[in-house]
């Protein structure tokens, strides 16, 4: 590697160490200039430039002098300018308030925040009884408040300036998943009373309420900040709340499986996007309709999480399931006496248990059997499809000889389970 | 004939005429350098010229210790470095070095034997900004990583991990167009 290294920087500082190009002829135009500029400024008393200097600067020194006297002259007019409109700008808004206190019953949604200005005049509308069915009643109190508080201060002043209520508040988080509660941070400015409305006809009145919206969708809270003398203003934000997942989960048919059997769960849920099923006995599934198949006998409770795109996760109970040995349902014996005076038909009543005949004990009904009884060598030595018909041990009206003999049992449980047994049956002659 | 020595004097006193020979007698390998720094033709004579102005007013600098050729190259590299750190304030070079990648119009023809300086300096120009002045200092220049890093005012580290990544890469379009140059038929990287 490293002799790799120093072939590119040989490479290219060979190539390059030595590379030229002309360049075009404005270049040294340019510095001929900007040279020459420069000396012409930095002058010493050989050159002539400092006289031309001179002569520059003096003219300029004139123009600016010449100029300047009209300049004071522009500064008083415009301070008479801008007093005019100080005035104007007043009267404006005594005018105004008059307009906003009749209106003040609309609710208003400011941008601007403009400052009140109360004057005399206000509280003599207030004192005048005929007045005062126009003014609504918050900003009645608060200006019997003002009269009692400023009355006399007033009569001097004049005015009296109020400043609005400012309504801001923050939400810690705009989204989420149903039930979702909001946290607030009131941070209005000036307010003494507080109206919440949540989008979804809840309110309150509280400074910093919570509140938890229970169902999916997007709403406006809006909150209306009122101040001294009834000026109201609200500011309105949104939170988007997100359903939960709807699970379409079907519990399984049969409430009650064998070991090895193959359980299918279905789910036909639309909202959802993410699984997690839990069996119960250590496994876990993330597909949306899996299979699955207990092992070991028990009772288990199948548990089904799910999410929905917004990652907004439920968990349901799907079902209780008892798992049973499949032996429990269908038993056969291991061992059993042929009978040493002849073949028998085999046929046997159920709720006996003849040592003679061998054949399964059933719990559940059965729709389809078959067994096949063979020598250790592989022999066919009995064959039923009835199951009420059992082996008596004879091959052709021969006794086997005492030993084992491998089986296959299968068929079919009414309800559809299907079995199949494979096992070995030894014969013992009694003696 | 004047002697560099000449030349110098003379320019020390601001005599226009050695100011001109000095010029034409550097010009070519000074503006040589400054495209290695800057791919625009006209950023590079903007280079060449401020580069010049600043030689030819601070000349009494010179001490006469070194090389003069070399004290100019200095001042060239220094004015390139100054136009990198105005630039890139403004994020014009807000740049990944692993987002860079061999695009179809950096192939040379087919056939050449060789590298081309042309090929050689679309090589560096592919380089991002700061990558490039790191490898045009340590591998053309010669300066040391210490000495890079005080001018480019970057830690001394960067400056060896930015020279190193900078070689990956140009070692890694030599290939490209050293087998094109073979005449082998190459096919583009699947991470293009």
């Amino acid at each position: 590697m490293k002799k790799d290294d120093k072939n590119i920087e040989d490479l290219f500082r060979e190539s390059l160490s030595g590379y030229k190009i002309e360049p075009s002829s404005e270049v040294w135009e340019k510095i001929n200039f900007k040279l020459n500029f420069k000396d012409f400024f930095s002058a010493n008393l050989r050159t002539p430039n400092i006289y031309y200097l001179a002569l520059i600067t003096g003219v300029v020194t004139c123009f600016i002098f010449l100029f300047s006297n009209d300049t004071k002259v522009v500064q008083n007019k415009s301070k008479l300018f801008i007093d005019s409109i100080r005035l104007e700008k007043k009267e404006k808004t005594l005018e105004k308030i008059d307009i906003v206190k009749i209106d003040s019953k609309k609710k208003k949604e400011a941008i601007s925040y403009p400052t009140e200005v109360y004057t005399q005049n206000d509280f003599k509308i207030a004192k005048d009884k005929q007045n005062t069915e126009l003014l609504p009643l918050p900003l009645k109190k608060h200006l019997n408040e003002f009269s009692k508080l400023y009355g006399d201060s007033l009569n001097k002043i004049g005015a009296i300036s109020v400043f609005p209520p400012k309504p801001l508040f923050t939400l810690i988080s705009k989204a989420g998943c149903a039930p979702f509660e909001i946290n607030l941070k009131n941070q209005t400015q000036m307010a003494q009373y507080y109206e919440w409305s949540f989008g979804d006809g809840s309110n309150s009145t509280k400074v910093n309420p919570s509140y938890t919206y229970q169902y999916p969708g997007i709403y406006t809270i809006r909150l209306k900040a009122i101040g001294i003398g009834g000026i109201a203003y609200s500011i309105i934000d949104s939170v988007i709340v997100y359903d939960w997942p709807k699970n379409k989960v079907q519990a399984p048919s049969q409430s009650d499986f064998v070991e090895g059997e193959r359980i299918h769960l279905s789910n036909e849920s639309q909202n959802t996007i993410k699984y997690e099923w839990n069996f119960g006995d250590g496994s876990i599934s993330t597909q949306k309709k899996p299979d699955h198949v207990y092992q070991t006998a028990g009772n288990y409770t199948i548990v089904l999480k799910s999410w929905t795109d917004k990652n907004c996760i439920d968990s349901v109970k799907v079902a209780d399931v008892r798992v049973v040995k499949m032996e429990s349902l269908i038993a056969f014996p291991n061992a059993f006496y042929s009978n040493p005076d002849g073949s028998t038909s085999g046929i046997f009543d159920s709720k006996e248990i003849y040592n003679y005949i061998f054949h399964p004990i059933v719990r559940d009904e059965i729709a389809e059997y078959q067994i096949k009884i063979y020598t250790r060598e592989g022999a066919l030595v009995y064959e039923s499809d009835n199951i009420l018909i059992g082996w008596d041990g004879y091959y052709k009206k021969k006794r086997m000889p005492a030993g084992v003999y491998p089986y296959i049992a299968k068929g079919k449980f009414e309800g559809g389970r299907n079995f199949l047994k494979k096992g070995n049956v030894t014969i013992i002659y009694r003696h | 004939m004047l002697s560099e020595d000449q030349l110098i004097e003379r320019c020390r006193k601001n005599d226009r005429t050695a100011q001109k020979m000095l010029y034409d007698k550097y010009s070519s390998t000074m503006l040589g350098i400054c495209m290695r720094y800057v791919f625009e033709r006209s950023e590079a004579e903007d280079i060449l010229q401020e580069g010049f102005l600043k030689i030819f007013t601070k000349i009494s600098e010179f001490e006469g210790r070194g090389s003069f050729e070399g004290w100019m190259k200095r001042v060239f590299i220094n004015t390139a470095i100054t136009l990198y750190h105005k630039n890139s304030k403004h994020n014009k070079y807000h740049y990944n070095i692993d987002d860079v990648h061999i695009s179809k119009s950096e192939k040379p023809a087919i056939g050449e034997s060789e590298f081309t300086n042309e090929e050689l300096l679309n090589i560096i120009h592919s380089l991002p900004k700061g990558y490039k002045l790191v490898f045009n200092m340590y591998a053309i220049e010669g300066f040391k990583h210490k000495e890079i890093a005080e001018m480019l005012k970057i830690d001394i580290n960067t400056s060896k991990s930015q020279y190193s990544r900078a070689k990956k890469l140009i070692r890694k379009k030599l290939e490209v167009y050293g087998q094109l140059s073979i005449g082998i038929d190459y096919e583009e990287d699947d991470d293009e």
